[in-house]
């Protein structure tokens, strides 16, 4: 019962969705509109279930004192801060948006920027000619990195059609390759789960 | 009570939508190799799976945590049950739940931190089954799976958070993922722990490849829970994918060559619609 009664629902409800998508039929074409409206209502509900979560787990790092505790409580602080301005001023107001502009995008560029010496690291790891695949990708590597730059051109001029033409047939050969791939995977994993055949999400002994 | 305004996407008044003749198409010879192949695998018709070392690699992963006495750390990344990203979360969900029912039978303890609110009760209920199955009910511990943020860098930067204090040793990341990719993969590896990575994002496959330890890629993704379990009618499901797969092939193999050789596109335009 604990994992039939979803799985029913979940099935019931895709169908709607399912023959929304092909058919016209006034009713069920409303009823998947509604269910669409009930999945925003139900995620802002799940948010208030993420911030308990996010009180609980932290309230007890600062009560047992573990390591790092200060960064909790600042955390708590400041959520119940960004919390009570939206609500008392709403999410529009020139305080909310000037903490969102001045905090939230400014920290998130700066941890974005990492990852240009993240990649250099990465690369460094991974492009070592270690087997004829390492190498094969190290080649192709130098390749367009050089296509892309002035310097390979003025070594060699055929440098950046030759890396063009790695990416726009090699590369992107693969990456359908790839994308129809997971799209056939997709359908297969949504039969799955509609029909109750993937039940592994549901936990215990799958 | 139906409230929904529904507006007709084709007009035309028909209860089918023709523009879409070839999705369902595709979908009904898809599902029709997933049932048939079901019947077969009930029959007891043994399907060969190719070794995937990114899954395997997993009990690799609990088994030097529990030598060590260090935890793992498990994300389906950012995304949550609705919408586009949603196969790729529960793909991530069924790795979770292989894990922990793996750590809860050698006492490891897991971590697993979720993007969007409407996962953690999923994520919850699947370690604390897990535990019970296992008969160490004791052992589950309600903090350890946790909401992190919906802010794609904070949730990033949350995680590598876990897993430094904690001192993991093994750093799952399986599921949807975007621009965190990276950030996460690389800080995981910097730590010293076992990076295996999975995604389905054409952008974020490369960064996998180069930061993880081991990768899975596209489709390999959806393949987690039946690779794991080995329960042939889940393997079945992947027998249906080879049929679609090589359906593609021959597909575009043919209309590529009429077009070649005739130089007319009517085919490419069909496949188009």
């Amino acid at each position: 019962m604990r994992k039939a009664l979803p799985t029913a629902i979940l099935s019931f409800v895709a169908t709607i969705i399912l023959v929304d998508y092909w058919f016209k039929v006034p009713v069920i074409n409303n009823a998947a509109k509604d269910i669409t409206t009930w999945v925003s209502l139900i995620a802002n509900v799940a948010l208030g279930l993420g911030a308990v979560n996010l009180l609980l787990v932290h309230s007890r790092h600062i009560r047992l004192k573990r390591q790092e505790w200060g960064n909790s409580t600042v955390l708590i602080a400041l959520m119940l801060f960004v919390a009570v301005v939206g609500i008392a001023q709403s999410s529009n107001s020139p305080t909310y948006r000037w903490i969102y502009d001045n905090i939230n995008v400014p920290i998130g560029s700066t941890l974005f920027a990492t990852a240009a010496f993240q990649i250099a690291s990465a690369s460094y790891r991974t492009f070592r000619a270690r087997n004829v695949e390492a190498a094969l990708l190290l080649l192709t590597g130098i390749f367009v990195m050089l296509g892309k730059v002035p310097l390979g051109e003025m070594m060699a001029s055929w440098m950046p059609t030759f890396a063009q033409w790695i990416l726009d047939v090699w590369n992107t050969a693969a990456q359908r390759g790839i994308m129809m791939c997971t799209a056939i995977g997709l359908i297969i994993i949504s039969v799955r789960v509609i029909t109750g055949m993937e039940r592994g999400h549901f936990g215990s002994g799958e | 009570m139906l409230t929904g305004k529904y507006s007709d996407p084709d007009g035309g008044g028909n209860v089918f939508i023709a523009t879409r003749v070839y999705a369902l198409l595709t979908a009904v010879i898809i599902v029709a190799a997933l049932f048939y192949n079901l019947n077969l695998a009930k029959k007891g018709k043994k399907v060969y799976l190719r070794r995937i070392p990114g899954l395997d690699a997993l009990d690799e992963c609990v088994g030097r945590a529990a030598e060590m006495g260090r935890p793992i750390h498990v994300t389906p990344g950012l995304g949550g049950l609705t919408g586009t990203s949603a196969p790729q979360i529960l793909a991530g969900l069924e790795i979770q739940s292989y894990l922990a029912n793996k750590c809860a039978t050698y006492d490891v303890r897991l971590f697993c931190s979720v993007s969007e609110p409407e996962v953690l009760p999923v994520a919850q209920e699947i370690q604390k089954a897990s535990h019970i199955a296992a008969g160490r009910p004791d052992t589950y511990r309600e903090e350890d799976i946790r909401f992190l943020s919906q802010s794609q860098f904070a949730f990033a930067s949350a995680i590598i958070g876990i897993i430094e204090r904690e001192r993991c040793v093994a750093s799952v990341m399986i599921g949807a993922f975007a621009a965190e990719a990276l950030f996460l993969a690389e800080n995981s590896a910097q730590l010293g722990c076992i990076t295996i990575g999975g995604a389905t994002n054409l952008y974020q496959i490369p960064f996998f490849i180069a930061a993880c330890d081991y990768t899975l890629v596209g489709e390999e993704v959806f393949v987690g829970g039946a690779y794991v379990s080995q329960d042939q009618t889940k393997i079945a499901g992947l027998r249906a994918q080879d049929i679609g797969k090589a359906l593609t092939i021959a597909v575009l193999i043919v209309v590529a060559l009429y077009t070649t050789l005739t130089g007319d596109k009517s085919l490419v335009k069909i496949l188009n619609m």
